[in-house]
Order: structure tokens, then C-alpha cells, then sequence
């Protein structure tokens, strides 16, 4: 249950945010999640709606979250494939060597507010 | 006033990230390495430091992160090296340690005449994956009875790890685990880890695991 220490730290930097664009309250903080990681939407939501209660202006706020599927490079071929499962071989060559270029993602894109 | 949209783009760990990266680059200039060991529970952690000190030598410490009980700490005490015990609380403590953990451990301890510093990370798969503690590597503990599934349900652990110990090959004689199978599960997540079969009990592969380490 790690989803919690992960809402705790983006809430301090969507806090710090609030703060420097001058906004009274927030509406919506979206976040991009690569499939990579571990993190249950519905563990981030709950622990979101607790802890947003003690931020000031973020009562109100909702989490959107953006899932980033899983891409990788070739290094022999160059192809880009998308992959569903924890095979990371290149699909079009069968090549071992790949690079991730899409799916580790875990970052705050905008707060929305007024 | 109107709805405004304010862009960020900032990693939600990127404070965790930043206090790992000063650990790694602090204990660098002491010419100490941190090994972030993590596992399942039961994995045989403990008793692999036990019998790392024996064939290595004392100028290992270990930080050891449960979220309940001193047993381990005494246990690597009892083996003679230096430990520190975190406990992350016995009832909805942390599942895993963070940067910021090891950090308020770091400031707690001396380190004189240490060349390696071992973080025994709490037994879980998945959330010790998600968070840099500043190591140099990561050490991925499978034991041979968890079977040869594991890499592909815990992907992130085992893509984030630069070497995996696959522990108790002692007991391989009574299991019916396909270890080639479970080494090409490995090697699919991640096709540059080293994979080192090793037992505390006999010390089989010890010799590949302490030449590693050093």
C-alpha cells in the first residue's frame, strides 16, 4: 500500500503549485501513471479524498489520472511496440535489447483552479 | 474567477529521488556501497547476511527496515556486524522504506571502516519497487520455493534490480520448479540482470556472490 505516500507527495507539490499560480482553490490535479507501476486507481482515489481535507482549497479536488501504456524501442530493429504484458522483447524481431520510452511515467501534468 | 490550468510536470517522487541521489552520491566519496536488498518475506534475507559476514569479512552494516520487531537486527548482531533497526509501525505502517527512511538512518550511525552497507528492505514485492532508497544496486532475493511465476507478477521489482539471488537451491532435490524456466522469466523482464544460485545452508555460489561484492 504504497499509493499513499504517493498521494502524500503529490499533494505537497500540487500544494506548492496552488501556491505560486496565486489560485484560491483547486478543481482538478491530473497525474500521468505509466502501466509500470504498481498503483490501483482506486487505492490513489480513497486515499486522495482523505487526505485533501486538510489541504486548504483542495477540498473540493478531483484526481484525474492519465494511463500511459507500456513502450518500448527496439535497439536492433528501431521498431516502437506497445506491450500488454511483462515481455520486454521486441515482438517484431524477437531482439532482448529494448528501451522503455513510454509506461514509468509518475508525474503531476497541471492542477486546474480559480 | 475563471478556471485556469497550471502546468507542472513534475515527478511525484521527486523529492524521495532527490534525497536518494544525495545518499548514493555521499556514500560514493566514503567509498561505501549500498545494496538494497529486497525480497518476499521468508526469502532468506537475514541468514544470507549471516553467512555474507562469515565469508566476507565485518565492514558490512546493515540497516534493516521492518515494520514490526527488532528480531532481525539482533540476529545481525548476533553475527557480529553493526546494525540499525527502522520500524515503520506496527499497525498501517509503511510496506516499504523511502530516501527519506534511510537518510534519518544514515544520520544515526557511523559508518568508520564499512565498505558495505546492506538496506534489508521490508518483505514485499511491490511497493519497495517504487522508491529509490539511494542504492548502487538493487538485489532481488527470489527463493527457489516461490516458484517460477514470480518475475512475471512482479515485474517492476525484478525490472528495477540489477542482480537476482535465486536462494535455498539446497532444497532444488524436493521441489518440482523448473529453475530454467523461472532464469528465462527473469531474463524477459530484465534482460540484463545477473542471476547468481546460491545456499546460506551449504554455500554453494557464495564465491560468485562475494566476488560481486567485491
Amino acid at each position: 500500500m504504497h499509493e499513499g505516500a504517493i498521494v502524500n507527495s503529490l499533494l505537497q507539490i500540487a500544494e506548492r503549485s496552488k501556491e505560486e499560480a496565486g489560485l484560491a482553490t483547486v478543481s482538478t490535479v491530473r497525474i500521468a501513471v505509466g502501466r509500470l507501476h504498481h498503483i490501483v486507481d482506486e487505492v490513489m482515489q480513497a486515499h486522495f479524498d482523505i487526505m485533501k481535507q486538510n489541504i486548504a482549497g483542495f477540498e473540493n479536488a478531483s484526481l484525474v489520472t492519465e494511463t500511459r501504456e507500456i513502450k518500448l524501442k527496439c535497439d536492433n530493429c528501431g521498431k516502437t511496440i506497445t506491450i500488454d504484458e511483462p515481455v520486454f522483447s521486441c515482438k517484431a524481431c524477437g531482439c532482448l535489447s529494448t528501451r522503455i520510452i513510454s509506461g514509468d511515467e509518475l508525474h503531476i501534468i497541471t492542477i486546474e483552479g480559480s | 474567477m475563471a478556471e485556469k490550468e497550471i502546468k507542472v510536470m513534475q515527478k511525484i517522487l521527486d523529492m524521495n529521488d532527490r534525497i536518494a541521489q544525495s545518499i548514493r552520491d555521499n556514500l560514493s566519496k566514503k567509498n561505501i556501497k549500498l545494496l538494497n536488498l529486497m525480497s518476499s518475506p521468508g526469502s532468506g534475507k537475514t541468514t544470507l547476511i549471516e553467512k555474507t559476514a562469515q565469508e566476507y569479512g565485518k565492514s558490512i552494516f546493515v540497516i534493516e527496515g521492518d515494520i514490526q520487531t527488532t528480531l532481525d537486527a539482533e540476529r545481525i548482531n548476533k553475527a557480529g556486524l553493526g546494525a540499525y533497526q527502522i520500524n515503520t509501525g506496527p499497525f498501517g505502517g509503511d510496506c516499504h522504506l523511502e530516501a527519506g527512511w534511510i537518510q534519518s538512518a544514515l544520520d544515526e550511525i557511523t559508518l568508520d571502516d564499512i565498505e558495505l552497507l546492506f538496506v534489508e528492505n521490508i518483505g514485499n514485492l511491490v511497493c519497495p519497487a517504487e522508491f529509490d532508497i539511494g542504492a548502487h544496486a538493487n538485489v532481488l532475493v527470489l527463493s527457489i520455493t516461490e516458484g517460477e511465476d514470480k518475475p512475471l507478477k512482479y515485474p517492476l521489482a525484478f525490472r528495477n534490480s540489477h542482480l537476482c539471488l535465486i536462494s535455498k537451491i539446497d532444497l532444488l532435490p524436493y521441489l518440482d520448479i523448473d529453475i530454467d524456466r523461472l532464469k528465462s522469466n527473469i531474463l524477459q523482464i530484465n534482460p540484463q540482470m545477473k542471476i547468481i544460485e546460491l545456499s546460506a545452508k551449504t554455500g554453494e555460489g557464495f564465491d560468485k556472490w562475494i566476488s560481486y561484492l567485491k
